[in-house]
């Protein structure tokens, strides 16, 4: 089947007044409809909105899945982005209002989940077993001090409710301003400073049982 | 006491007010550079002089470390290539590659019928037209013509009477009455008293007019006769 397309004018360029130059253009190709601006854009955002979903849902499949409908929402509603805000914080806003609803959905219909982290990993795509790791790479017991420090973490963020768990991922691991994050959630910048500071300190809490047997000063 | 005095005194009255639950509120803000400069002021100087919260501090910048040095999940490796699938899946069943698609989908259950019915209606034409094409041979002399086109047909003894001169070729156009109004000797006899002769016979013979659907019309005709003999 024939794509149709539309083609860019100045219009297009003058749309998105906060943006930098090369978003801009990348939000009118978006908009024009054009295959590369789409391809463009989930390769710059696919891994960060995948990274942010699984630390949010804690499975990976149902992460590759927002991943997928974030920009197919995207591709939906490209002539609704204003460009009041950047389009990286408007595609968290779209991948948080989709993980904020799945993990409402699961936690309404009581879905308990036993979470293996090597099964993770194989689903991740590593295709192999957990600690058969290539010569060239790091050695097992690297690897397995990875996986114990990504598994305390993962616990420690999952004891978390899910409005402290959303802005501490936006804030230490993706590094969305308070502005950007407020932008994001729908909240005002004095409740993500409250949030942050409580997510903050729960997540200390829950990680001083690890980090003391690591020696941190915590 | 003076406005530096004063300002002094005020500065530290709020200091003794700022409490390790006051201070400890503020932490987290503190490492994002969100806070005034006048609460910052105000938390370095009781961290300076209170253990606890400098401890608590302390724990919040080990924790950003931490938070630094976890490794991201690994991403899947077909998750770019399936994302780009998807999304042109969802790009072609747009609003017009939709109808397009329902239109097809709607029309697919009928193809065979309607293909089947189109050459079945081909068929019995084409015997039908085959039946009229047999009834040519078969019209008699008094049968009004219903088919397409009848030749003109020489009346009474004229074929015998032009048989009779030989090898003969002539080209005569005939009316719509069936009477001779033209004619050429195309080849034949060279008398030209059997020319005359001949001329003669075509004008007073009668010919069955062509036919269009039942109706006369003129027509031409090439009557030849080779290697007849009487």
């Amino acid at each position: 089947m024939p794509m149709l397309y539309r083609e860019l004018s100045y219009s297009d360029l003058s749309r998105v007044d906060g943006a930098s130059h090369d978003e801009t253009l990348l939000v009118a190709r978006l908009r024009a409809g054009e295959n590369a601006a789409y391809d463009e854009l989930v390769r710059a955002h696919h891994a960060s909105i995948y990274h942010a979903a699984y630390r949010m849902l804690r499975n990976a499949a149902e992460a590759a899945d927002v991943t997928q409908d974030v920009f197919v929402k995207v591709f939906r509603h490209i002539e609704g982005f204003r460009g009041e805000a950047s389009l990286r914080t408007w595609l968290f806003r779209i991948a948080f209002s989709e993980i904020l609803n799945r993990v409402r959905w699961s936690r309404r219909h009581c879905l308990h989940r036993t979470i293996s982290i090597e099964g993770e990993a194989e689903k991740a795509g590593e295709g192999h077993a957990p600690l058969q790791v290539p010569d060239e790479g790091p050695s097992p017991e690297v690897e397995l001090e990875r996986r114990e420090t990504e598994e305390a973490f993962q616990d420690a963020l999952w004891k978390l409710s899910e409005e402290h768990r959303s802005v501490a991922i936006l804030r230490d691991i993706q590094g969305f301003s308070y502005a950007e994050i407020a932008e994001i959630l729908g909240i005002s910048m004095g409740t993500v400073k409250s949030r942050l500071a409580r997510a903050r300190s729960e997540l200390k809490r829950h990680l001083i049982p690890y980090l003391s047997v690591q020696g941190i000063d915590i | 006491m003076t406005a530096l005095g004063m300002a002094v005194r005020k500065a530290l009255g709020r200091l003794e007010d700022f409490d390790c639950r006051q201070a400890q509120e503020r932490m987290s803000a503190f490492l994002d550079s969100m806070t005034s400069d006048e609460e910052s002021g105000l938390l370095r100087a009781h961290v300076a002089c209170c253990l606890p919260c400098q401890r608590q501090l302390q724990g919040y910048v080990s924790l950003r470390r931490f938070i630094a040095s976890v490794q991201m999940p690994d991403v899947p490796k077909a998750l770019d290539l399936e994302t780009r699938i998807r999304l042109s899946h969802a790009r072609t069943t747009d609003f017009i590659g939709e109808l397009g698609l329902r239109i097809e989908n709607m029309l697919k259950p009928h193809t065979v019928p309607v293909v089947a019915g189109v050459l079945a209606t081909v068929m019995c034409f084409g015997f039908l037209l085959g039946s009229f094409g047999a009834s040519m041979g078969r019209l008699g002399p008094g049968d009004a013509a219903l088919f397409l086109y009848t030749q003109p047909r020489a009346r009474g003894p004229l074929i015998s009477q032009l048989a009779e001169l030989g090898d003969l070729t002539v080209d005569v156009n005939i009316d719509q009455k069936g009477k001779v109004y033209a004619g050429v000797i195309l080849n034949g006899p060279q008398d030209p008293e059997l020319h005359q002769w001949l001329r003669d016979v075509l004008l007073l013979g009668t010919f069955d007019p062509a036919m269009v659907y039942g109706h006369p019309v003129p027509s031409r005709l090439i009557l030849s006769f080779v290697g007849v003999k009487s």
